[in-house]
């Protein structure tokens, strides 16, 4: 069932958002070769209950931490550790969500740990790209799809590839709510957009081959081949007439 | 956070998904029978025929809102399907390539 959210919903979806992206903007000062990814983790905790939300992440089926860091080959859901210091030339994925009375904001950033490789540079530039390509397509009467075709095509044309095993997804009052949204597919297929729909956005993009493993911790998936990998995402608002990005300090 | 693919679909009889781990990877096969909520048997009328389905985890498929309601009755009411109607079903999804179902939406408030 896809659910369209009320005025007074996405304006609580809203102040999910801010304060994801709030978080985002913190954590990316903070970022910087010695930091390890628990102190990150316990400064995004601070901040989001700060601001009267919770952080959706943690107990999330059993998830340990507040945000999700994920370093170099991996590509999400890396578990925050006292252990992994981050150092020059790593690139890090950090997924951040809140829960503010009751309504989920989810959004994922790729960040340079000091200066990066030019491929580095290039694969987060495209997969920031891809998202930005996918969500021009949102408003109403667009096939869902047609929003993964878009990304799918920025990422391919450069030569990387699409995660296929993981999706984004609808959101709301639950984390992970209809539809599944691939980030490959064939245009104008899929269930139409209405007004109202709140959706996570997240293309993932490996600089190798798409095929990916859980480690044994139950939790992070990485590239098999060891590749690099991306991950950028928004939740956002399909509007009467377009979209609104939810995850956003302005 | 992501979502893993197949996550939120329950699996029913007849859905067409495709395979995402194991030798048959990327192929597209038929459920023709429900062990438990993350347990099913595919087939695909061909290399794996309905007398000798595949046992497959639900986190290792995809599946596709496009339910064959031929497979699902046959099986339903005989216990049984052919692998011609099995084939059929995947037939008649390729050429649809993806579900184009509305879904239904409520509108809160």
């Amino acid at each position: 069932m896809l659910i369209c959210k009320s005025r007074s919903e996405l304006a609580a979806m809203r102040q999910a958002g801010r304060i994801v992206a709030e978080t985002h903007r913190i954590l990316a000062r903070e970022i910087r070769p010695g930091i390890t990814t628990a102190e990150l983790d316990r400064i995004a905790d601070r901040y989001i209950r700060s601001r009267q939300a919770m952080p959706s992440f943690k107990g999330y089926n059993g998830f340990p931490a507040s945000i999700c860091t994920s370093v170099n080959e991996q590509l999400v859901h890396g578990i925050p550790s006292k252990d992994t210091v981050l150092k020059e030339g790593d690139i890090i994925s950090i997924d951040i969500g809140a829960k503010f009375e009751g309504y989920h904001g989810d959004s994922a950033w790729t960040y340079a740990v000091g200066k990066i490789s030019s491929d580095a540079e290039r694969l987060l530039r495209v997969t920031e790209q891809s998202l930005y390509a996918g969500l021009a397509e949102a408003r109403p009467g667009v096939r869902l799809y047609t929003i993964s075709h878009a990304i799918q095509k920025v990422v391919e044309s450069a030569g990387f590839s699409v995660v296929q095993d993981y999706y984004g997804h609808g959101i709301g009052t639950e984390l992970h709510e209809e539809p599944q949204i691939p980030n490959y597919g064939m245009p104008n297929r899929g269930p139409r957009l209405r007004a109202g729909m709140t959706l996570a956005v997240e293309p993932m993009v490996a600089s190798g081959e798409h095929h990916v493993r859980t480690l044994s911790d139950g939790w992070t998936v990485v590239t098999t081949d060891g590749s690099l990998c991306a991950h950028f995402e928004h939740t956002i608002a399909v509007t009467d007439d377009g979209f609104e990005i939810l995850t956003t300090c302005e | 956070m992501v979502m893993r693919v197949g996550t939120l679909k329950e699996p029913k009889l007849g859905a067409i998904v495709r395979t995402l781990r194991g030798r048959d990877s990327g192929q597209y096969a038929v459920i023709v029978g429900i062990i438990d909520a993350r347990t099913v048997w595919i087939a695909d009328g061909d290399k794996r025929k309905f007398d000798s389905p595949k046992k497959k985890n639900v986190l290792h498929l995809e599946i596709f809102d496009y339910v064959s309601s031929e497979v699902a009755g046959s099986i339903q009411e005989t216990g049984r399907v052919t692998n011609g109607k099995i084939r059929f079903a995947l037939q008649k999804f390729r050429e649809t390539v993806q579900t184009e179902g509305d879904g239904k939406e409520l509108t809160n408030g």
